[in-house]
């Protein structure tokens, strides 16, 4: 199968710089980001783009309960295991936007509080997205092409 | 080139500049910022339906978060 792009136009999302500090040390990195509209088109979110993640992921508190999540979520969170620990989540479906193209995806939202200085308030994951775009990284460019399939 | 879309003034944006900060963005420019995300969001949902918004919050201390 060849890969021709040519003819399609992609949605294109910086690469970011970020100083981050791991146990006191200053490290510069530079990581994919999307911005995403979620719930409705005009309201974007800042959300990093991760190949690792199966799902797609934010926090109920603030950013679900403000969207109303907390009035549909009912019985006990789901558990999710990452390279990095566990985390306690609430999946439910909610549509976003990827340019144009609006997408119903599950979203897990973290039952504990979001941390400004350690979190993203959204990552997103593959399942769904990736089925419906590929997905191009150009590091070198600090870019990334969604291409509608 | 001008700045009319969220993304646009997102792509401008050097995030070094607002690491721990919650930034709220109408219509491409930037509007307010604050270490409190919730009151960023709350801001932006008041705002009308026709105005385009984005909230980029920025960590300072994070390797990674795969799930």
């Amino acid at each position: 199968m060849d890969l021709d792009y040519s003819k399609k136009e992609p949605i294109v999302f910086p690469y970011k710089h970020q100083d981050i500090y791991v146990k006191g040390k200053l490290e510069k990195v530079l990581r994919p980001m999307a911005l995403v509209g979620v719930k409705k088109q005009n309201f974007k979110m800042n959300a990093l783009i991760d190949t690792g993640s199966d799902r797609t992921i934010s926090f109920l508190n603030p950013f679900g309960y403000q969207f109303g999540v907390g009035d549909t979520i009912e019985g006990e969170p789901d558990e999710l295991r990452g390279l990095t620990g566990t985390e306690k989540a609430f999946p439910t479906h909610m549509d976003i936007w990827i340019g144009e193209h609006r997408l119903n995806v599950p979203i897990f939202w973290v039952t504990r509080p979001f941390k400004i200085n350690e979190d993203y308030e959204m990552i997103l994951g593959r399942k769904i997205i990736f089925d419906n775009f590929d997905v191009l990284f150009r590091q070198k460019e600090k870019k990334v092409y969604f291409y509608k399939i | 080139m001008a700045i009319k879309t969220a993304l646009d003034r997102f792509n401008t944006m050097d995030l070094r500049d607002y690491a721990g900060m919650a930034v709220g963005i109408i219509d491409g420019k930037i509007a307010f910022k604050d270490k409190n995300p919730r009151k960023v969001m709350k801001r932006l949902l008041d705002q009308q339906e026709d105005k385009e918004v984005a909230l980029i919050c920025v960590p300072k201390v994070k390797m990674a978060m795969s799930l």
